[in-house]
């Protein structure tokens, strides 16, 4: 195949920003700026420390943080300005209006960062093991941490494409670049924490770093590129169309694959508590795309309506994944629901086992599960009910979305407050009904349970008539499909 | 079948009627203006018809399909420039359409050719390699009227093309305009500048506070709201005579002088304004200009919409 026959395969946002890369100073600085710093910090150590016995980790080290920087700093800001320049530059409708879905525009930006974090790799990394020839620093260590880094700045370019399409306003975008410069950094401190691990503390890949580290690191890296992925996908979609599905099913297939490592995990444990504690612990993740995901506008959008699976059984399956407020608080019960059938079941298999059988998930755990749970249903299905009104626009979905959080914070905190202004014994110290943790964790709270899970149900009883509408409006969806289908097999359009 | 069929199309933003109830046609080969003032609804309609909005009610078929039911469809008849083209200033022009080619589908020798045919049409091949920061703003938009032809759209939605453009680079933009619709498409332009609508387009669209006005030919707009015609005419005597005669005369109105002449208001049928002439010859008056004069589409705007803003 020619070199030309190949370029049309070849991601044309992916073409467009390496061609404008190439001609960018930006890129023809940093780039050259950032190696000459890191080859004279190398040679600036390598003399200073000429007389000790093993200098690879004192030269490794700084040439390594710079390449974080580059990594975590540079590339992703990039990535976030090429995804902001869309919008300021007014040629985000022209690519709408392309035959380019949002997925291969998101697909395009990222390719284009990965480029550019491989032309720093592919500079750095002879440096990195140019240290394996000073003694000290082992080449499987060098090899791990470069690829955990990329993957790293892999993941962060998503959110910054993520986060540059959060707002077309300059201003939001500027606090939302604030806010990804403190992200980068807390990366780059971690970053630079595992790499002292490694080299300098000998606590290297096979020795102080487990299988289960590398699979948490792993997974907690893909599983954040992939969401913010899906949520800048969804970003440059049209409102009328479906933006929150992808995100809904890549959140639950997450949370699946969750489940499923830590069952593994929990298969050689001998403590049902870790059960529910990690049921609890998903439950609170979930409940954090559950906000957004509840406090969108409740009607179905009118190009997802033209979708909607046109068989009842496949249409009643697919309606949680849907968009739709009603939709994403059904989505969070399924989540809720999914966790809830894990822990039963891994609960059940440690109880098969003639020694862990006093361990299961017994009544009293799943007491407290769910009544931990309730709160959150609370939070989730109870507030956004509040805040129904107003999620129809985007400004009052902006709203309801801080209001559930900070909502959840103020019935945890206030009660505190008042229990230290009027001298309610315990309360000052967050012993009070409306503090999850205090409900679940302390043995003097069983009663309160049995009130939490009641609340919860009532919370849901309420939102009952909003989840039937959410189904039905799928269902009419599909009925107006099905005719339509039905008059095109009938007269041919 | 029109090649761009607007239909009860309602748009809210809140408690604002943006678009209410409008419907308009633009058959293959015709120009339509768009013509409305500032916040009248043009720009979303546009947009709704290029599949960038949705309408609270009401629908746009390209070319029969319906931008509603199958967006993407509808959108490969469709060639849509805005008024605010995304430029990537670092790009070169060829660079910049070789990109939207690709966005499009266009593969291969298919691309190529088609990027050297549109750069043609434009007449920026010469300009190919020239990065798009350093272009005039009358070669931004040819480039972008480029760009949305390269995917041979059957309806082009042109929102305010020659704004910001120098004469020239009007004439310029007018005469590829008119090329597009002897190529048999169905064009919708915008613009603030009626004169130059006037000599672009086959019909008009008015709209104002969302609400249309008038549709049809240039003619035919303008019959439907004349109630007279204004007649200017110039007599070897003088205007003195001239005005005095008029005024004897039935069906004469709203005599005043203009320049050397007099200009009177006739409603009637051109047989009774002929007969306004052969009185003045009778009554011994030597006419060297009898001109009725139609109305231009500044007057026709001017008398159909009322400023209203929202």
């Amino acid at each position: 195949m020619s070199a030309r026959a190949r370029s049309d395969r070849l991601n044309p946002v992916l073409l467009k920003e390496v061609r404008q890369a190439l001609r960018s100073r930006t890129f023809a600085i940093l780039f050259p700026t950032c190696l000459a710093v890191a080859v004279v910090f190398a040679i600036g150590v390598l003399v200073d420390r000429s007389q000790v016995e093993n200098p690879g980790p004192s030269v490794f080290m700084p040439v390594f943080v710079i390449l974080e920087i580059a990594a975590l700093g540079l590339v992703p800001f990039s990535a976030f300005q090429s995804m902001a320049g869309e919008w300021d530059e007014g040629s985000h409708d022209l690519l709408v209006l392309s035959h380019l879905s949002p997925g291969r525009i998101v697909l395009g930006k990222l390719l284009t960062a990965s480029v550019e974090a491989g032309l720093y790799f592919c500079a750095f990394l002879p440096l990195l093991l140019f240290t394996f020839l000073l003694r000290g620093v082992d080449v499987r260590d060098v090899l791990f941490l470069v690829v955990t880094l990329y993957v790293a700045s892999m993941a962060m370019c998503c959110v910054a494409l993520a986060a540059a399409g959060l707002s077309r306003l300059r201003f939001l975008r500027v606090v939302l670049l604030a806010a990804l410069a403190g992200l980068g950094f807390g990366a780059l401190v971690v970053g630079v924490e595992l790499a002292e691990q490694f080299v300098e503390r000998g606590r290297g890949f096979g020795t102080g770093f487990s299988n289960d580290d590398l699979l948490g690191l792993a997974f907690t890296l893909v599983g954040t590129g992939l969401v913010a992925f899906m949520f800048a996908t969804t970003r440059i979609a049209h409102p009328e169309d479906d933006r929150s599905g992808a995100p809904r099913v890549a959140f639950t297939a997450i949370l699946v694959a969750a489940l499923a490592v830590i069952g593994f995990g929990l298969a050689g444990s001998v403590s049902q508590q870790d059960v529910y504690q990690w049921a609890a612990i998903l439950a609170v993740c979930t409940s954090i795309p559950a906000i957004f995901f509840a406090t969108e506008a409740d009607r179905l959008p009118r190009r997802v309506r033209a979708n909607v699976p046109a068989n009842t059984v496949w249409a009643i399956l697919a309606t949680p994944f849907l968009p739709g407020g009603g939709r994403g608080v059904l989505w969070y019960l399924v989540q809720l629901a999914l966790i809830a059938v894990w822990a039963f079941v891994v609960s059940a298999g440690l109880a098969s086992s003639p020694d862990l059988h006093m361990y299961a998930w017994d009544t009293v755990g799943a007491q407290r599960w769910f009544a931990f749970v309730s709160y959150f249903v609370i939070y989730v299905a109870g507030f956004s009910l509040l805040c129904l009104r107003i999620t129809d626009r985007p400004g009052g979905r902006l709203v309801a979305r801080l209001a559930l959080p900070v909502g959840a914070l103020l019935t945890m905190l206030l009660p505190a407050l008042i229990g230290f202004v009027f001298g309610i014994r315990g309360w000052e110290s967050m012993k009070h009904p409306f503090f999850p943790f205090w409900t679940v964790f302390d043995k003097d709270a069983a009663p309160v349970r049995t009130y939490a899970i009641l609340c919860g149900l009532v919370a849901l009883g309420a939102s009952t008539p909003r989840l039937v509408r959410a189904v039905s409006e799928v269902l009419a969806a599909r009925r107006v499909r099905a005719a339509r289908a039905l008059e095109v097999a009938t007269h041919g359009g | 079948m029109l090649a761009l069929e607007v239909r009860g199309l309602t748009k809210r933003f809140g408690k604002l009627v943006a678009v209410d109830d409008v419907s308009f046609g633009i058959e293959r080969g015709r120009i339509t203006g768009f013509i409305g003032p500032n916040g009248a609804g043009k720009t979303t309609t546009m947009r709704i018809a290029a599949t960038l909005e949705l309408p609270d009610e009401g629908d746009v078929l390209l070319d029969g399909v319906s931008v509603l039911d199958d967006p993407r469809g509808a959108r490969s008849k469709l060639g849509f420039m805005p008024d605010s083209y995304g430029a990537y200033p670092s790009t070169t022009l060829w660079e910049y359409l070789d990109f939207f080619a690709r966005a499009y589908g266009l593969s291969g020798d298919v691309r190529r050719r088609r990027v050297a045919e549109v750069l043609d049409f434009t007449s920026l091949g010469p300009l190919r390699e020239k990065e798009m920061g350093a272009l005039s703003k009358g070669l931004k938009q040819r480039l972008c009227l480029a760009k949305t032809l390269l995917h041979d759209p059957s309806v082009l939605i042109l929102d305010e093309p020659a704004a910001g453009l120098d004469p020239r680079a009007r004439v310029e933009l007018r005469e590829l305009v008119r090329a597009l619709a002897g190529m048999g498409k169905a064009i919708l332009v915008s613009s603030h500048i009626l004169t130059e609508l006037a000599e672009m387009c086959d019909g008009i669209a008015v709209i104002e506070a969302g609400k249309l006005k008038a549709t049809g030919s240039v003619s035919d707009v303008t019959r439907g709201i004349q109630v007279a015609t204004p007649v200017f005419v110039r007599v070897l005597e003088g205007p003195d005579r001239l005005e005095r005669a008029l005024h004897e005369l039935p069906g004469v109105e709203r005599v005043r002088r203009e320049a050397e002449g007099v200009v009177f208001e006739h409603a009637g049928t051109p047989e009774a304004l002929s007969s306004v002439l052969a009185a003045l010859v009778a009554a011994g008056l030597r006419p060297v200009e009898f001109t009725p004069r139609a109305m231009g589409l500044e007057e026709v705007f001017l008398s159909l919409t009322e400023g209203k803003m929202q």
